[in-house]
């Protein structure tokens, strides 16, 4: 998987549009579908994914070895951009109803457990586990880029806790994700 | 501990201020914590973003994106071979157009008068520590251009930082479609005097982009101020060929 990602990076290197548009086939639905969740916006997310996909074409040699996994490191780009487009939209920061609907839905349809990789399944599943505060506290943080005084205002939590709130949920998180793994899958 | 590791999460999150954000930088270098944490930040982070739930992405996305990307790096290809295009030289209108207003009524006039209206000047963020890690370029200052009466485009260009280089990157769309030999054109101006600042042809959806590195021009000491664009018959014009401006903003480096 990452042999292939970095054999795609590497004939982007030398100009090869196809090898481009393979690493886009093979992440414009994730990254789509990622900065759609941070934004709610279709337009934003289109924009984020062209700039992420055009800095990678045309600022060669972003990514080497030393950044770990190939698809991480795009996700850590594509949040990132995402977070700069966020704001530069001034998109109200506002936890909208609609969001805490999301996040109620808490079983993945059939659909959607086809759609990505196995291990998403077990990331989902371990997030159920987690009470709606903690869930809500990972998707602030993470998912919406809130900074600390906006998510101890959503929160209505003291600012001096709001880091210790993000570490214990992401630590539940990854509690979970790992019993899931030790019983070799959901 | 000490009030500097408060800034974790917003450093995490791209929320201090430049200011901010180089003193804990500083902070980070001696604070064992600080980088702990920030490890394990990653690390517990590095599998959400595929909780997702799937969006299927926007029609014609792909083909729209990928010809803006393959556009713009088409168009440096094309000033590569054009070394000699970089000679700067006034600019004046030459000839008059039926349709064109502006050149009719001088340059001047026609700047003066793309840049009434809304030119927003957008500040430009804090990349994170992450960012600069990984390299990732930096938006210096965004201005949406304004378009003249000559067509109803519109377009946005960007000053990005890469390293050391800065980056102009020009994105256009609702373009008029154009004949086999012409071509659009970006200019960039100090005063009246043009530098060519990279070449376009917009795609069947009537989108273009350009990117183009301002190294050399700054090298030069050149002050730009304006950003224009026009319409120009043959895609290696020297100098504006009687183009008619489409679009424009003050804008700078
Ligand atoms: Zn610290």
């Amino acid at each position: 998987m990452n042999e292939q990602d970095v054999k795609l990076y590497q004939s982007i290197q030398n100009n090869e549009q196809t090898a481009l548009e393979a690493l886009y086939d093979k992440y414009e639905k994730l990254l789509f579908s990622f900065v759609y969740k941070m934004s709610h916006n279709r337009e934003l997310s289109e924009e984020v994914v062209q700039e992420v996909f055009l800095k990678i074409w045309t600022k060669k040699g972003m990514y080497d070895a030393s950044k770990g996994k190939f698809s991480s490191w795009l996700l850590t780009v594509t949040r990132y951009t995402a977070i700069d487009f966020m704001r530069k939209k001034s998109e109200i920061h506002d936890y909208s109803l609609e969001e805490r609907d999301s996040l109620q839905q808490s079983e993945p349809s059939a659909d959607e457990e086809l759609e990505w990789k196995e291990d998403s399944k077990m990331i989902k599943k371990a997030m159920n586990h987690l009470n709606q505060e903690q869930q809500k506290v990972i998707t602030l943080f993470y998912f919406k880029a809130f900074s600390q005084r906006e998510i101890a205002e959503q929160l209505d939590i003291p600012l001096g806790t709001v880091k210790g709130r993000i570490r214990l949920a992401l630590q539940h998180l990854k509690k979970h994700i790992h019993a899931s793994e030790q019983k070799g899958g959901i | 501990m000490s009030r500097q590791c408060e800034h974790l999460i917003d450093y995490f999150n791209d929320q201090l201020s430049d200011v901010e954000k180089r003193q804990f930088e500083e902070h980070l270098r001696s604070c064992h914590s600080c980088q702990e944490e920030l490890k394990e930040l990653e690390s517990a982070t590095a599998d959400l973003p595929f909780i997702s739930e799937p969006v299927v992405p926007n029609e014609g996305m792909k083909d729209r994106v990928l010809s803006n990307i393959f556009g713009s790096e088409a168009d440096n290809a094309d000033n590569k071979k054009q070394d000699h295009a970089k000679e700067p030289a006034v600019m004046k209108p030459r000839k008059k157009r039926k349709n064109s207003v502006f050149v009719q009524n001088g340059l001047a006039a026609a700047l003066v008068l793309s840049l009434i209206g809304n030119i927003y000047l957008m500040n430009q963020s804090p990349d994170t520590a992450t960012e600069q890690e990984l390299n990732i370029d930096k938006i210096i200052n965004t201005v949406t251009l304004e378009d003249t009466e000559v067509m109803d485009a519109a377009g946005r260009a960007s000053i990005v930082q890469n390293g050391d280089e800065k980056v102009l990157v020009v994105q256009t769309d609702n373009l008029k479609e154009i004949e086999e030999e012409q071509a659009y054109q970006v200019w960039l101006l100090e005063g009246e005097k043009p530098y060519r600042a990279g070449t376009f042809v917009p795609n069947a959806n009537g989108e273009g982009a350009v990117a183009f590195s301002l190294s050399e021009l700054e090298q030069s000491n050149v002050n730009w101020d304006t950003i224009a664009i026009t319409l120009e018959p043959q895609p290696d014009n020297e100098t504006p060929q009687g183009g008619d401006i489409i679009l424009a903003a003050g804008i700078e480096g």
